[in-house]
């Protein structure tokens, strides 16, 4: 899972365009929204192109998405979970 | 009106009231708007979302309100009129190659976002906190007779107490920002 | 001269009507223009949208316009309206060739022709550059109808998103305010496009049912297409052309949100700042709004955000108000256009038109009108408030 986690930051970052920010600096843990990472509305809307886009999973309910996109480790399991 | 201070950017060139400040070798957009905005040690990350001509709109505005000395409290009697030709031509060509290329996937909201031209003055506001009159027109070439007349209309009859006017345009190899940062003359 | 500001001539082709008299039938008769649809060829064929009722082909027989070469819609329906509204004043076109200024806002301009020819050159087809892109340009459109119109080039293009064509309208009035000329022709038009539609879905902010504005349950917008002029007249052109004038721009205001692109601050900074200015400009107190309409888009965050600045600056008071939009749809930046000629014309009937398609009100300043409703209007404001945080509103009087 360690990898993955790794791959998916890395993605996160080129979809969000987090110039400069390094995965180590991301704590998967921890709370995307809310904090230093400055992410908006339309980040959150980014990241669920990034779920159709890279593994074929649709989220048609943006309140959906407040859950799924908590954190790193939450977008992991959900991406585990659903991915076809 | 009173002129504070002027700005432009061109390939490679930045300039304040007509004196080089910042020259690089690079002259391709994006890197050297990435050394600009690293030079002027801005701690904004908001700005790696933006595209090519917003980048360069929100540069020249940074510097043009630094070296103008504008007074930041006055967000709310600063007017911004702006011109361009191509306005957000870049951001136009990726979106429709997004939905046109992946008629499947769903389009990029992150790229949408700046298929206005006026976005590029609703980043500046956003940061500088300017709720005054916003415009945007689409010119053929610098019109800085429209442009200029605008702003003195705005400064003597309606409140305005500065106006960030000028004409900026982006295209690949080639992009221009010229700045001026007027003022009420408080002598009327 | 009094600075004052006349309207001597309306025009509009949307949703509900090719023109003033067929939009005001629609209007009176609660009757919506909202379908699924039939003239986009667009794979979201499941979303609501408000389409003028005319193929290209039909309006270029309208226009009396060759149908061989690809002219933008947008433009197509520039001239139709641009043409009704110097019709309405009477002035023969060639006696004001060299003063008539005009000042058109668009977004999409002829980008439905490029994404068309996009397609091809996808596809492998060669694309003639000359015949397919030339046009593409927001000022391109403004040229074109201007040509078509009979008017030398004294043309402005404003380009602010959802306010354009009201940023339009307050360009010309303050110039004719201000005495730098007599005469314009101000509004704006948008066509639908797979670009828009596609774009406007990737935010979220689509409903995909008919739109429900102000209402507790609304679920976003729906996209919409028209254009709309008003013809602007100083009194010293209108002792000249000898016009009669429906109506006066009395007020206007611009003010940026300064919060985000695309979402309006949830305590509607901008829109309070706008209604501010356009009651300062205009020496019209609140109190003297008959009826407001609003920019409603149906969206959860406009609808709230847009009550809020509403009862900012009106208090416990809000007067008559409702959103249009569901009867047309968001025409982007022909909407301020649209409503400049919707209050122009609720001024002229006494009439306040309805907000179509809604259940249960926010509660924040009350209910909107909900059925056609007869009273003296005499003061209209209209809102329209673009991305960008680019938000105006026109204060239009009674003459």
């Amino acid at each position: 899972m360690g990898q993955f986690i790794n791959k998916l930051k890395l993605e996160i970052i080129e979809a969000l365009n987090l110039e400069g920010v390094e995965p180590d600096e991301i704590d998967a843990s921890a709370p995307l929204f809310n904090s230093s990472l400055g992410l908006d509305s339309i980040d959150a809307l980014e990241l669920i192109v990034l779920l159709e886009r890279n593994y074929g999973i649709k989220v048609t309910d943006p309140d959906e998405g407040r859950e799924i996109f908590h954190s790193v480790n939450t977008i992991a399991e959900f991406v585990k979970a659903n991915q076809k | 009106m009173k002129t504070l201070c002027e700005i432009s950017i061109t390939p490679g060139k930045l300039e304040v009231n007509h004196a080089a400040v910042f020259q690089s070798k690079e002259t391709l957009g994006p890197a050297f708007f990435k050394e600009l905005y690293l030079e002027m040690n801005l701690n904004y990350p908001k700005f790696y979302k933006m595209d090519e001509i917003s980048k360069l709109f929100f540069l020249g505005v940074e510097q043009l309100l630094k070296s103008g000395k504008w007074p930041s409290r006055d967000g709310n009697t600063t007017a911004i009129v702006a011109g361009t030709t191509d306005g957000c031509l870049e951001s136009d060509k990726r979106h429709l190659a997004n939905i046109t290329n992946h008629p499947n996937l769903p389009a990029s909201p992150a790229t949408f976002v700046y298929t206005l031209p006026n976005i590029m003055l609703g980043e500046v506001c956003i940061r500088h906190r300017i709720t005054g009159e916003n415009t945007c027109v689409i010119t053929q070439n610098n019109d800085s007779d429209f442009i200029n007349h605008y702003a003195e209309i705005l400064l003597t009859d309606e409140g305005t107490e500065f106006c960030i006017a000028g004409y900026v345009n982006y295209l690949p190899g080639n992009y221009i920002c010229l700045l001026t940062l007027f003022a009420r003359d408080l002598d009327l | 001269m009094s600075g004052r500001i006349f309207i001597t001539g309306i025009g509009i082709t949307s949703a509900i009507g090719m023109d003033v008299a067929s939009s005001l039938d629609s209007l009176i008769k609660m009757r919506h223009g909202m379908t699924l649809p039939t003239f986009l060829p667009t794979r979201h064929a499941d979303f609501h949208v408000g389409e003028v009722k005319a193929s290209n082909n039909e309006l270029c027989t309208i226009l009396e316009m060759k149908k061989n070469f690809p002219v933008s819609r947008t433009t197509l329906l520039g001239c139709v309206a641009g043409a009704e509204a110097i019709a309405m004043s009477g002035i023969k076109p060639e006696t004001i060739r060299n003063e008539l200024h005009f000042i058109n806002g668009t977004s999409v301009s002829a980008m439905d022709i490029s994404e068309k020819a996009f397609q091809k050159m996808i596809g492998g087809e060669s694309v003639d550059y000359q015949r397919w892109f030339s046009r593409h340009d927001c000022g391109k459109t403004t040229d074109f109808i201007s040509e078509y119109l009979g008017f030398k080039n004294l043309t402005t293009t404003i380009s602010t998103a959802c306010s354009s064509g009201a940023n339009s309208i307050m360009q010309a009035g303050r110039n004719i305010k201000h005495g730098i000329y007599d005469l314009a022709l101000a509004g704006g038009t948008d066509a639908l496009s797979l670009f828009t539609l596609n774009g406007f879905n990737s935010l979220k902010i689509l409903d995909k049912d008919w739109c429900k504005p102000f209402d507790i349950d609304r679920k976003g917008l729906n996209l919409g297409e028209g254009a709309a002029y008003l013809l602007l007249e100083s009194e010293k052109s209108i002792l000249k052309t000898g016009s009669k004038p429906l109506a006066e721009l009395a007020g206007f205001g611009n003010a940026n949100d300064a919060y985000h692109q695309t979402a309006s601050s949830p305590e509607g900074i901008g829109a309070t700042l706008a209604m501010q200015k356009a009651f300062e400009t205009s020496a019209i107190k609140p109190g003297s709004i008959d009826y407001i309409n609003a920019h409603g888009t149906g969206t959860e965050n406009n609808d709230h955000s847009e009550s809020i600045a509403i009862r900012n600056v009106f208090g416990d008071k809000t007067p008559a108000y409702s959103s249009t939009k569901a009867y047309t749809g968001h025409t982007l930046a022909a909407a301020g256009a649209l409503e400049a000629v919707i209050s122009v014309l609720a001024i002229r009937e006494n009439l306040v038109f309805p907000n179509l398609n809604l259940d249960t009100p926010i509660d924040i300043i009350g209910a909107p009108v909900l059925k056609l409703e007869n009273k003296a209007v005499n003061t209209v404001l209209s809102n329209s408030f673009g991305f960008g945080g680019n938000c105006t509103s026109l204060i239009f009087r009674t003459v």
